[in-house]
């Protein structure tokens, strides 16, 4: 992408967290990114309209406060319920457990999210995807994919090997 | 006569104890009973905590019980969903003069949360027109307002001794010069006054650098005094607000330093954060834990005050005058004047992102690690600012929001209420 791309930076309607949107700005500002950041407690109605108006290459949904799995699936399904289609990523602390990481990651992107950034290493990898979006374009991005716990294996479960 | 926290707290200050307390909410009611009954245990004093919701704070009101039945967890009790009379027994045999309880809930819109917090007998709570609108909610300050006016006024009206927290001290958790937030939770207060409130705290949440904290911490109560003599009150500190030691090490000496630093700085009341407070919502016994080791470290003796901290609380306490009279003055209707100055940038909170907030004012940690302006924009204060902030580039803003959980990894053994220089 030789242009500067556009972006939304939101988070879902139940978290009230703004560093994290803060310093996303900043981050995809230093990217190329032409930023609209909708702040704290994003209204689903409020990203809908963001997208329609503004018409991003790229949604950024942060989200830290434990909710943000439940509040990007209804994100996402409203979306796509409007036929939106344009590349959404989100990332942050999404459920109240550390330990769902992968399970959601998996979830999310199965339900259509470009990609999902959590954990330890949620930044670095975030800073690669926006790298590879300036270049080839955000929406041909391949996430990498989540490994599967044993006890989430459903051939191990149906093996009764866990 | 004041209500069970106001009175618990002042029985501990006159015996020189910390009252600690936790953040603790869980959305179910069995398990919201068995961490307070767990906390209601512990044998030193301690204040119970329902924290409700973020879907709560956001005036829904379903889907906390969606979720729940939905086997999920939830950040929080939902005061308002679950029915009241299931509220009130939970807290039975629980909340009295010795176990009092305090509501936490981040809402701009409190009136159903207040409601019901009286319907189930209960009458302390916290938040603010300013501080639980433009750092958690995307409604127009004036609407908040309004909100809470009325809730005030319900308050007061409907309990004997209705008490209210001002968030006015934390604001965004972190990077705010001690000043601002000084002066919101004092502007706060008189707002409460001003609409029938007798008993108050005012919080105040810990910095970088802890004789600007303590510094901080005396303009507080020398504004509070000057502003409020007629109402009871207290000051409560909040264990460093923003992101937390990775490593249990530096986590654990953050907690024990917050604490000693509420027993220097006077505080009556502090609001104590867990060790896993980096990756998740705690559990009962990590709060349990975190409750334990503050308690334990903030007894001993007062280490003495110094020249840094009365450098410190001067200057605070000059910003935070100069900012008081502006707002006030600016309309006899406090919550007018708030308004008024939020419009005029006279009240700026740095990095906010909220519409009615002008964002001209930022705010850097300065070469001695403490909360200094990179610039005051419009607000009434001439403070040389250090030096110009407005190109922080993301890793600066991540240095920044990363400076106390990086000190305390690094070096996380020493005890660091001791001065610096």
């Amino acid at each position: 992408m030789s242009t500067p791309f556009r972006c939304i930076v939101s988070t879902v309607e139940s978290d009230s967290h703004i560093w994290n949107l803060v310093y996303l700005q900043k981050l995809l500002e230093e990217h190329g990114g032409l930023v609209r950041n909708l702040g704290s407690c994003t209204p689903v109605t409020e990203v809908l309209r963001g997208i329609e108006e503004y018409r991003p290459d790229l949604l950024v949904v942060s989200s830290v406060n434990g909710h943000g799995h439940h509040g990007a699936r209804v994100l996402l399904g409203e979306i796509q319920r409007r036929g939106l289609g344009l590349p959404c990523v989100v990332g942050g602390k999404l459920t109240t457990s550390e330990s769902d990481n992968d399970r959601v990651r998996r979830d999310l992107i199965a339900q259509g999210w470009t990609d999902v950034f959590t954990g330890e290493d949620a930044v670095p990898r975030f800073r690669d995807f926006l790298r590879y979006g300036e270049r080839d374009g955000f929406a041909a991005w391949q996430p990498r994919s989540a490994p599967v716990t044993p006890w989430d294996h459903p051939e191990l479960l149906i093996a009764g090997a866990v | 006569m004041t209500g069970y926290l106001d009175r618990f707290v002042a029985g501990r200050r006159a015996e020189r104890t910390l009252v600690v307390q936790p953040r603790m909410g869980f959305g179910r009611i069995d398990a919201m009973a068995a961490g307070l009954r767990e906390v209601a245990a512990l044998d030193f004093p301690v204040v119970g905590t329902l924290t409700l919701d973020s879907y709560t704070r956001v005036g829904d009101h379903t889907t906390p019980l969606e979720r729940l039945a939905a086997d999920e967890e939830l950040n929080g009790y939902p005061l308002v969903s679950h029915p009241a009379a299931a509220t009130r027994r939970m807290l039975e045999g629980l909340y009295g003069p010795s176990f009092p309880v305090q509501v936490r809930h981040g809402t701009a819109l409190p009136l159903a949360v207040f409601r019901r917090l009286v319907e189930v007998g209960l009458d302390a709570t916290e938040g603010g027109p300013v501080s639980y609108c433009l750092p958690y909610s995307r409604l127009p300050l004036a609407d908040a307002v309004r909100a809470w006016s009325e809730s005030c006024l319900l308050l007061a009206g409907e309990t004997e001794h209705g008490h209210i927290e001002s968030f006015g001290g934390c604001l965004l958790g972190q990077l705010c010069p001690p000043s601002l937030l000084v002066a919101v939770a004092v502007l706060e207060g008189c707002f409460f006054h001003a609409h029938g409130l007798r008993h108050m705290s005012f919080s105040y949440a810990q910095g970088t650098h802890p004789a600007q904290d303590r510094g901080a911490v005396r303009a507080l109560r020398t504004l509070a005094a000057e502003l409020l003599g007629n109402v009871s009150w207290h000051v409560v500190l909040y264990t460093y607000m923003g992101l937390f030691p990775r490593t249990p090490a530096g986590a654990g000496a953050l907690i024990e330093d917050s604490a000693r630093l509420a027993r220097d700085a006077g505080c009556e009341r502090l609001i104590v954060k867990t060790v896993s407070e980096a990756w998740q919502i705690p559990s009962v016994s990590e709060n349990l834990s975190a409750l334990r080791l503050a308690a334990a470290a903030a007894r001993g003796p007062v280490s003495p005050g110094t020249p840094e901290e009365d450098a410190y609380f001067e200057e605070t306490l000059t910003e935070a005058r100069a900012i008081v009279e502006a707002v006030l003055n600016l309309d006899p209707d406090i919550g007018t004047a708030l308004t008024e100055a939020f419009r005029r940038g006279l009240l700026d909170i740095p990095y906010c992102l909220h519409p009615d907030n002008r964002s001209a004012a930022t705010c850097v940690i300065d070469g001695r690690g403490a909360l200094a302006w990179g610039s005051t924009g419009n607000l009434p204060l001439s403070t040389p600012t250090p030096r110009e902030a407005g190109r922080l580039t993301s890793d600066d803003l991540y240095g920044m929001l990363n400076h106390v959980a990086e000190r305390y990894d690094s070096e996380s053994s020493e005890p660091r209420l001791v001065p610096h220089s």
